[in-house]
Formats: structure tokens, C-alpha cells, sequence
């Protein structure tokens, strides 16, 4: 394997030295925006470790999340678990349920347009039945004890969102990776060329929903009060898919500047365009995917590619798509 | 192009020396979609070494045997041994490790790689071992070498032409250490010149790897001066078998495939 660069060594640790200062002089109300955004950079990376990386395109990952936000309250008030047992309650029960989830759906029968609608479906079979459930609090929800200190979901959020890059990172460059790539190009003809499509399908489903779990149990507390319809939000897949099409499907940061750019857009607009802006970003999303398949990414990677043409002085290329 | 040599003589053994092993046992393996007989009990053999053609009019069932044969179909009746063993109920990535591998008929190497990455999948996951990623690499440029691609290797496969990616979904499945190869049409579309080299890449599989190939092909001339001996598949039944020129002699086969017209195969 090829080394890393040493200034691409030192760039991460200076970006990664401001994410750690960064909270620390900034008011409670950038504070409280930047945790939303870190559960939604952990969000947007889980969909892509999974659905970005072998084109079986969840519809209700999100369901994740309510799972762990759920499994985190009920350890905490009828278990009375301390609160990092719970964080780690939230993962187990969501990774459970994507084991289970994971046997049926992605059996040799699923084909992804199955899965797709699935995904959909369970969401809302499970708010429905949370809603329905008296010792899940029904459709009154849980009140939680409150986090005082913001800082401990951001830097729980934050280590969460550096874990999955990572992860991704190290994913992409593994032969794991490859057999991914495979499945997402041609299941059969990947089948074919030796891959146990099911086995590499499976183990990557349950890594990417053990993620939104650990930040839905966060996310719970930090809200310090969940009720299904918060918790199985169906506008929260949305949002993820809409992130990781605006930013670049399949590629390591394209998801994480699709969500700090939408969770910025959310922010400002949610306040002056109010109920309007989910059909703004719709329709940002389907000029990105007529326009530029591969999200902002894409423009980065052609703005670049010209750079250096440019550079070298070589001449455009033509033809080549 | 005259063809006389029997599949025999074709490795330098005497005629009557066929003491080849058997590679490819098909036994009355029967495939129903539905109410179609896709495949009505086919009984068929495949010898050691050398290049047998899949023949037959559309439909016939020729690529739906292949997807028996690779495990994509689960067969309906049957079985199928590969050199003894059988392999009927086997999962297509544990048949590869087995032995056999195929390309597809409509081409289908991964759009979203490169060409080596293309061949390193059919080494990483193909083999019957665990290979390190220097050895997979080496492996990988010496396959594409043989196949005369190597300096495209970098080279994302949306950038080939029609023969190139064929011979890059030869590539992977060589990378896999077949020893029955499984071509589905690989001649399909293509233009003369390229048609002369595809048919030197697949001979040279036979003669200097020693691998067994069963052809599907619809474009008789390359078929026919090229394998060692047919077998003609008509509405899912076997309808004729043996040597190129025994085939194009027999009636039935010439009337089936090209009608009462009295045109001849070949």
C-alpha cells in the first residue's frame, strides 16, 4: 500500500485540532447547530458505508436512529442504566435489528428495488408500533433526564463521524472495499468472479446501522425528550439521501460537505422560508442528479482534473467521458 | 479455411488416444421458468483440454445452461459433476472456486473499475486461496500480458471498445485459475480484424494454458474452425453432437437451424 503523504498527514491533524477547539468559544447556539450537523455527518457516512457503496439504496435508514434513540431511553429510564451503558444499549439494539433486518433483506430473493421499498416500510411499521406500545410510551413519547453540557454530544458525535470516515477510508482501499464495488456494478457478475455477495452485503449493513444507532441514543438524550414521530422521522432519510446526492454518492467526503452544506441550508432557511425549504432541496437534488451525477464531488474532481491540465500544459482531452 | 483435424490430433495425440478426463458433466439437468422448459433434460460431456462450441438457435437454452452449469440458476432437475465432483447445488462464488468461470453475453465487466481492478477481483476472490495484494498485482499484469491488454491497465474499462472489455471479462475470469472457461458470444458485434484476435486469445487458452473451454457462439466460421467439437442445443433439448464437419453433414442440424431452405452450415 502506498504511504500517506506527510502534508496530508499534518492538514488532518490541523483540521482535526480545530474540531476539538472549535466548540470551545462558540455560543450554545452554534454549539446546538454543530451537534445536529455531526449527527447528520455520522448519518450521511453510515448510509454511504452501505447504500453508497453497493447501490442498494435504503429509503428509511433513519429507522436506525429512532432504534437507538429508543433502546438509549429505555435503558436509561426503565432499566435505569447509567448513561454510557445506554449509548451502548442504543448500539447493540440497532445492530441487532440490522442483523435481523439484514437476514430478510438481503437474501438472494431481494432484488434493490425490494430493499429500497422495504426500508421504506419498516420505518413506518416501526413508528407505528412504537406509537402503539404503552411501555415504549406510546405516542406521548419518553422524557429523559437532560444533558446539560453540550459539549459531551458533540464530542461523542464528533469521535462517531471520524470512526465511520475513517472506516470508509480504510474500506475503500481493502479488497473488502473492491468486492463492494463489484456488488454495486453487477451482482451476478460478481457472484460469478468468486465474491460471497451475501456474506460482504450482510457484515457491511450491520456495521452501517450499528452508526445512526450510537448517534440516535446521543441525539435522544440530547433532545431530552423523544416521541416516535421525532424518532422515526421519515424526513431524516430524506435528508441523509439528499446530503449524500448533493455531495457525491460513494466517494469519502462528498457526503459530509453535502451535510454541512445542507444542515446550513436547513438552518437559514428553515427560519426564513418556513415549510418551503424541503421542496427547495428536492428540487436541489434533482438538478444535481440531471446535471452532475457524481454531487459537488464531481465538480471538485473536474475543477481539478483542469488544474492540472492546465499545469502540465497538456492538451483538453476530448472524447473521453 | 480448412478444417480437418479432428479434436483428437489437435494436442498432438493420435487419433483414438482419447483418454482425456471427463471436466463437464451435465446429467439430465432439466430448468422450468414457469411452464417453459428451458432446458429438457440435457445429458451432455465435456473432455479435458479442449475447445467444445455451444451451438443453437435463439432461444435454444445455451446461455441458460451456462447459468446452471455457474450456479446463477438453480436447476430444476439433474446434475452436474465438474471433474467428479458434483457441483448442482453449489453457490455460483463457490463453483468459481471449484474451477469454472464464464463471461456473459452481453459483456459485463465492473463499469466502475479500472481494467486491473477489473482482473484483481478474479484474483482476490476467484482463487482457491487467500493471495497477498504484491502476489494478486503480479498475478493480474502477467494475465493481462497474456491477453495482450496490459497497457491499458490503468485505464478505466468506459474507455474500451467492445473488444477490449470482452477481453477484460476474459481477464477476470482467468484471474480466477479456471479450469473450464465458459464463453458466452464473445465474438458478438465484433468486426473482422478484431474477430481474428478474440479467436487467437481463445485458442492460445487452450494450447498454452491447457484450459478447457465449452464456447457458446453464433458466428460459424470462427465456431467451426476453431473448436474441437459441438454440440447443437435446439428448444432446450440436445439435438446433434460431435466434430465441426460432422455436424455441418448432419441433415437435421442444417434443417433446424437454417430451415428447409438447403443452405448449408459453414
Amino acid at each position: 500500500m502506498a504511504g500517506i503523504e506527510p502534508k496530508k498527514i499534518a492538514m488532518a491533524g490541523l483540521a482535526l485540532l480545530a474540531l476539538v477547539l472549535f466548540p470551545l468559544g462558540v455560543s450554545p447556539y452554534i454549539k446546538a447547530f454543530m451537534v445536529t450537523l455531526l449527527m447528520y455527518v455520522v448519518m450521511v457516512q453510515s448510509w454511504n458505508l452501505f447504500s453508497g457503496c453497493t447501490g442498494y439504496v435504503s429509503l428509511g435508514h433513519g429507522l436506525f436512529f429512532g432504534v437507538g434513540a429508543y433502546g438509549f431511553a429505555i435503558a436509561v429510564t426503565t432499566f435505569k442504566a447509567p448513561f454510557w451503558a445506554a449509548l451502548l444499549a442504543a448500539g447493540v439494539i440497532a445492530g441487532v435489528v440490522a442483523v435481523v433486518l439484514g437476514s430478510v433483506l438481503l437474501s438472494t430473493k431481494m432484488n434493490v428495488a425490494y430493499f429500497s421499498v422495504l426500508t421504506l416500510g419498516l420505518n413506518e411499521i416501526l413508528k407505528a408500533v412504537v406509537a402503539n406500545t404503552k411501555e415504549l410510551g406510546s405516542s406521548y413519547g419518553i422524557t429523559l433526564p437532560p444533558l446539560t453540557n453540550q459539549l459531551i454530544a458533540y464530542y461523542y458525535l464528533l469521535g462517531l463521524a471520524l470512526i465511520i470516515t475513517i472506516l470508509i477510508w480504510q474500506l475503500k482501499r481493502s479488497r473488502h472495499g473492491l468486492a463492494l464495488k463489484a456488488v454495486f456494478a453487477d451482482e451476478v457478475a460478481a457472484e460469478t468472479a468468486g465474491i460471497n455477495t451475501l456474506t460482504y452485503k450482510f457484515q457491511t449493513f450491520v456495521v452501517s446501522g450499528i452508526f445512526p444507532g450510537l448517534a440516535g441514543g446521543m441525539i435522544g438524550w440530547y433532545w431530552s425528550y423523544i416521541d416516535p414521530y421525532m424518532a422515526f422521522d421519515l424526513i431524516i432519510s430524506f435528508f441523509i439521501m439528499e446530503m449524500v446526492f448533493l455531495g457525491g454518492i460513494g466517494t469519502l467526503f462528498g457526503p459530509v460537505i453535502g451535510a454541512v452544506f445542507m444542515s446550513l441550508a436547513i438552518e437559514i432557511l428553515s427560519t426564513n422560508l418556513q415549510n418551503i425549504h424541503p421542496i427547495l432541496f428536492g428540487l436541489a437534488v434533482i438538478i444535481v442528479i440531471i446535471s452532475c451525477p457524481g454531487g459537488i464531488m464531481e465538480l471538485f474532481d473536474k475543477y481539478r482534473a483542469r488544474a492540472s491540465r492546465k499545469a502540465l500544459a497538456l492538451p483538453k482531452q476530448e472524447g473521453v467521458s | 479455411m480448412a478444417n480437418t483435424r479432428g479434436w483428437e490430433t489437435r494436442q498432438g495425440r493420435e487419433v483414438g488416444a482419447v483418454t482425456r478426463k471427463i471436466a463437464l458433466e451435465v446429467q439430465g439437468v432439466t430448468k422450468n421458468f414457469g411452464g417453459l422448459k428451458a432446458l429438457n433434460d440435457i445429458t451432455m460431456e465435456v473432455p479435458e483440454g479442449v475447445i467444445v462450441g455451444l451451438i443453437g438457435p435463439n432461444g435454444a437454452g445455451k446461455t441458460t445452461l451456462f447459468n446452471a452449469i455457474t450456479g446463477v440458476y438453480p436447476v430444476s432437475a439433474g446434475r452436474i459433476n465438474l471433474f467428479g465432483q458434483d457441483i448442482t447445488r453449489l453457490r455460483p462464488h463457490n463453483i468459481v472456486r471449484l474451477g469454472i468461470a464464464r463471461t456473459f453475453q452481453t459483456g459485463r465487466p465492473f463499469h466502475n473499475m479500472t481494467v486491473l481492478e477489473n482482473v484483481l477481483v478474479g484474483c482476490y476472490f476467484g482463487g482457491k486461496r487467500r493471495i497477498s495484494n504484491a502476489e494478486a498485482v503480479s498475478r493480474s499484469m502477467e494475465i493481462l500480458e497474456f491477453v495482450e491488454l496490459a497497457h491499458r491497465q490503468a485505464d478505466p474499462v468506459t474507455s474500451l471498445n467492445l473488444l477490449d472489455r470482452r477481453i477484460v471479462e476474459m481477464a477476470r475470469a482467468l484471474a480466477t485459475g479456471p479450469r473450464l472457461l465458459l464463453l458466452d458470444e464473445v465474438l458478438a458485434g465484433l468486426n473482422p480484424a478484431d474477430l481474428g484476435r478474440a479467436v487467437e486469445i481463445i485458442k492460445r487458452l487452450r494450447d498454452r494454458l491447457g484450459i478447457t473451454v465449452l464456447w457458446i457462439e453464433h458466428i460459424m466460421k470462427a465456431i467451426m474452425g476453431t473448436a474441437d467439437y459441438i454440440i447443437v442445443l435446439h428448444y432446450g433439448q440436445k439435438l446433434a453432437e460431435g466434430r465441426p464437419e460432422e455436424v455441418v453433414d448432419n441433415a437435421e442440424v442444417n434443417e433446424t437451424y437454417f430451415g428447409e431452405r438447403g443452405v448449408k452450415l459453414a
